[in-house]
């Protein structure tokens, strides 16, 4: 069985500063030196004689400077061409003799000499520290055909190993359970329903936790839509929406075999209660159209989709649906023709033009079947 | 001195329950022995409510709070090296979930005599060296962690260890541990710190009660899974927890005198998880026959319909939603539907609603009924039916309550059930199935078994015939009290001591 290979990371040893003490700074640290105190010299001599009119010192100024350069250049070459922070030591030194002339360059110096063989990253303590304040950025979503290819290819991990689940170690299998449930579709519910039947007591216990807690999630929004009905019992909209969470609680392969008949005849009783309040609504008739779909009663709900295109001709939704029935009668009678008939008749209507580019929730084989009609560009 | 000393963890005498009642007819049983029991609790503040009368052979209660902890000012020690690397390789073994180095290590931790352990608590938690084993620990074990959570997930997995060495255990003859863990670990440190036996008694298994608690656990930090892989283990810092619990296990297991327990699937998982085999012994749960028979009270009058009962607590391990599931199936073969789930509906509230809610949304409000506490005696013989879908058992008494007053059952394939329904022995098995045996978690399995018992009352009275049979033949409380006092004795009376440490 194949493993996730673990990556090799960087070794946990701290890096350190050279020891060694290279003397091709020492020129530059005694030339640095020597311009610092002659600079500091000219500096002192010009103010004892307290000539407010004295020009700008410019030679002291320029051996400054260059005493500066000269602590910086040592430090730089001192630490030699491994060192892969000495161009920063060399400045944050240059800047020490910059700013306080003699004492800051043999300040420079010093620090350069006391900070060999000194670790050269944060102390892990201080690692720690820093750590809480490291904020993981989200992953971003890829768009939709990468998305896709990356669950085709997560699918193609992760369905070999449910094959291999009997021979598979506990943590390996909590591990396959982990992978299924984050993706979450039907078909991955109904594996991690099989792995809840394995014989070790560790694996179907936990593979039936992690039904548990994505069944409480329908169970959540079913229980307030529910109490919102309660208290609007006329509000046709929520009764729709309690249908369609029913249609999707079936559909996420999260609901029990054995009540899908009862969650059936419930979803149709909140559909049919809101038609009832709502004749005139053809959007309605469109919806039972397409929770009879969804079902896999196409011809029922072509039927019905008929009907409320009557009413409104411009109901995308049931017009798919008319000719998802159409496509199908075509596949099972296998009458290419007809087939060829349909897909003309359906491109010169003028309603078939426009499909939604994305899936949309619950329109998974309509959507499929739109890319059959129009191509994968107009889809 | 004491006799027995029950070194007890979420059971007796605060939370009711199978393991609680169990103890409590063990004392209860024996007037003659002087018991204590120490306590485990997560904290000092934890509110703590007696759900038993306390007999009067219970002559001390110590509670131990785990995680209260406070660092006592001390003088400045020198560095003890030697103790530290005698203390290092069981620190690190417990990370690795093994049991090693315990003796070694035992006299740096715990007192023993008027002699004070080598390193205080805090010399072994906020010290330059504990630091020291602590990052090595990091490295050789989890070096791709984030070292922030291993360093808080090993400090709240050590504190706890470290303070039980020098808990104050009161004396006694016999030390009784009624799981591994925490009380297992006091239980081995009361015993090599008192050269005293001790002896562990399993229900269900801790180690694997505890690894599917955390494997579930959401308030543990799992890392992120890299896209497209698949990461086999539970991550880090649950691993972590697992591998402390089965360290403690083994632990457990190496040094106490016998290991007693409930069933045969239990004694394979308890060798698979390190128990040497030739220190394990099964002794069955066993029930008051003759307090559930002459128990005259009855809940219910008769009505006519066909009643069916869950006698157990309303929280996840019970499986409550899947016998609910069941009910929504089974209504619509029995006219007449009463369902009764009897158990206490306060210890997982959010559970509770979750279940209340499940009932309203099947349509069931008026089948099904939560009793909360009741008498179950008066109960049993009013069901036709009991019924047990939960996930994980040791050995479950109310099964065998209910077979005291002829009550057939169907459960799920878990812990003893299997053996208690149809038979252990060739000679047990020959007493028929007193009830059915379903898979986990499957409603329609477990309905369709009510059903075929609901169609057939002749089958569902033969069957809890069977039931009663067995219970009388093999899991009487006396035999099971009988059992317990000669192993106390045993070791009490001085006359078997080949267990007992020199």
């Amino acid at each position: 069985m194949s493993r996730t290979v673990a990556v090799e990371i960087e070794s946990p040893r701290r890096h350190v500063l050279s020891p060694f003490f290279n003397l091709l700074g020492l020129p530059f640290f005694i030339l640095a030196v020597l311009c610092s105190f002659y600079s500091a010299y000219l500096l002192l001599m010009q103010a004892e004689v307290g000539s407010t009119t004295d020009p700008f010192p410019f030679w002291a100024f320029f051996l400054h400077n260059l005493a500066a350069f000269m602590t910086g250049l040592g430090v730089f070459l001192a630490l030699g061409r491994d060192e892969e922070s000495r161009l920063g030591w060399g400045l944050f030194t240059s800047v020490f003799g910059f700013l306080a002339g003699p004492v800051g360059v043999l300040g420079a110096i010093l620090t350069y000499l006391m900070a060999r063989g000194q670790p050269r990253q944060m102390p892990l303590t201080e690692v720690v520290k820093a750590e809480m304040f490291v904020t993981v950025a989200e992953e971003e979503e890829p768009d939709d055909l990468q998305s896709l290819n990356l669950r085709v290819s997560e699918q193609a991990q992760v369905e070999p190993f449910v094959d291999m689940l009997p021979l598979a170690d506990i943590p390996t299998a909590i591990a396959i359970v982990n992978r299924l449930r984050e993706r979450g579709e039907r078909a991955d519910i109904e594996m991690i329903r099989e792995v809840a039947t394995d014989p070790r007591p560790e694996v179907y216990q936990y593979a039936l936790s992690i039904i548990d807690k994505m069944e409480k999630q329908f169970a959540g929004e079913v229980y307030s839509l529910a109490q919102e009905i309660k208290e609007q019992p006329g509000d046709a909209q929520l009764k729709i929406e309690m249908a369609k969470l029913h249609i999707e609680y079936m559909q996420s392969g999260l609901l029990d075999e054995s009540l899908a008949d009862y969650y059936w005849e419930l979803t149709l009783s909140y559909l049919f209660e809101a038609m009832l309040a709502h004749p005139a609504n053809a959007e309605l008739g469109s919806d039972f159209a397409q929770l009879l779909s969804m079902q896999g009663l196409v011809p029922e709900a072509a039927q019905v989709a008929k009907q409320v295109l009557k009413k409104e001709p411009s109901l995308m939704q049931a017009q798919l649906l008319v000719l998802q029935d159409l496509f199908e009668q075509s596949v099972s009678e296998a009458r290419l023709e007809t087939l060829n008939t349909a897909r003309k008749t359906a491109l010169e209507n003028a309603w078939a033009v426009r499909v939604p580019n994305k899936r949309k929730p619950g329109m998974g084989p309509t959507y499929d079947l739109a890319r059959f009609w129009f191509g994968d560009e107009d889809a | 001195m004491l006799d027995v000393v029950f070194m007890c963890e979420g059971t007796y005498p605060f939370v009711p329950g199978g393991v609680s009642s169990w103890i409590h007819s063990l004392i209860e049983g024996m007037p003659e022995l002087k018991f204590g029991i120490v306590y485990l609790v997560p904290s000092e503040e934890d509110e703590l409510k007696f759900r038993y009368e306390m007999p009067p052979n219970v002559r001390d209660l110590v509670v131990v709070p785990l995680y209260d902890i406070v660092f006592k000012p001390q003088n400045k020690t020198p560095f003890q090296a030697a103790a530290w690397q005698e203390v290092t390789p069981f620190i690190k073994g417990i990370l690795r979930g093994e049991s090693v180095g315990f003796e070694t290590a035992f006299p740096h931790l715990s007192p023993r005599g008027d002699r004070e352990p080598t390193l205080t608590v805090k010399e072994l938690a906020n010290s330059y060296p504990a630091w020291e084993v602590l990052t090595e620990a990091y490295r050789e074990n989890y070096p791709r962690a984030s070292f922030n959570d291993f360093f808080w997930s090993w400090r709240y997995a050590f504190l706890p260890l470290f303070k039980l060495c020098l808990a104050e255990v009161p004396r006694a003859k016999l030390y009784h541990t009624v799981t591994t863990g925490w009380s297992g670990f006091l239980a081995a440190v009361a015993a090599k710190r008192t050269r005293t036996p001790f002896v562990t008694t399993e229900h269900g298994l801790y180690v694997n009660e505890r690894r599917i608690e955390i494997s579930q656990a959401d308030w543990i930090f799992v890392d992120a899974p890299r896209r497209g892989a698949l990461e086999v283990g539970l991550g880090t810092f649950k691993e972590i927890w697992i591998n402390l619990f089965l360290a403690l296990g083994k632990l457990c297991y190496q040094q106490t005198d016998h290991i007693y327990t409930l069933f045969e699937g239990n004694l394979r998982k308890e060798i698979e998880f390190g128990a040497p085999e030739e220190k394990i012994e099964i002794i069955p749960n066993g029930v008051n026959v003759e307090a559930f028979q002459q128990h005259q009270e009855r809940a219910l009058r008769p009505s006519g319909g066909f009643r069916v009962g869950l006698v157990g607590r309303v929280v996840p391990i019970k499986d409550i939603k899947t016998f609910i599931k069941s009910v929504r199936f089974m209504s619509a073969e029995i006219p007449n539907l009463e369902v009764y789930i009897l158990g206490p509906t306060d210890e997982d509230e959010d559970y509770f609603a979750e279940c209340q809610t499940m009932v309203e949304a099947l349509g069931l409000s008026d089948i099904v009924a939560f009793t909360d506490r009741v008498d179950v005696r008066s109960w049993y013989p009013i069901l036709d039916v009991q019924v047990l879908t939960s996930i994980s058992e040791g050995q479950p008494l109310v099964l065998l309550e209910g077979f005291c007053c002829g009550l057939p059952a169907v459960a799920s394939d878990v812990g003893a059930c299997r053996e208690i329904i149809y038979g252990r022995s060739a000679q047990d098995k020959a007493l028929g199935p007193a009830g059915s045996i379903t898979w986990v978690g499957n409603a329609r399995q477990t309905a369709e078994a009510v059903i075929a018992l609901y169609k057939n009352p002749e089958e569902r009275k033969r069957r809890g015939e069977a039931g009663r049979q067995r219970v009388m033949k093999y899991y009487r409380r006396d035999q099971m009290l009988d059992s317990y006092r000669s192993i106390y004795h045993s070791f009490t009376d001085g006359a078997v001591r080949e267990g007992a440490r020199v």
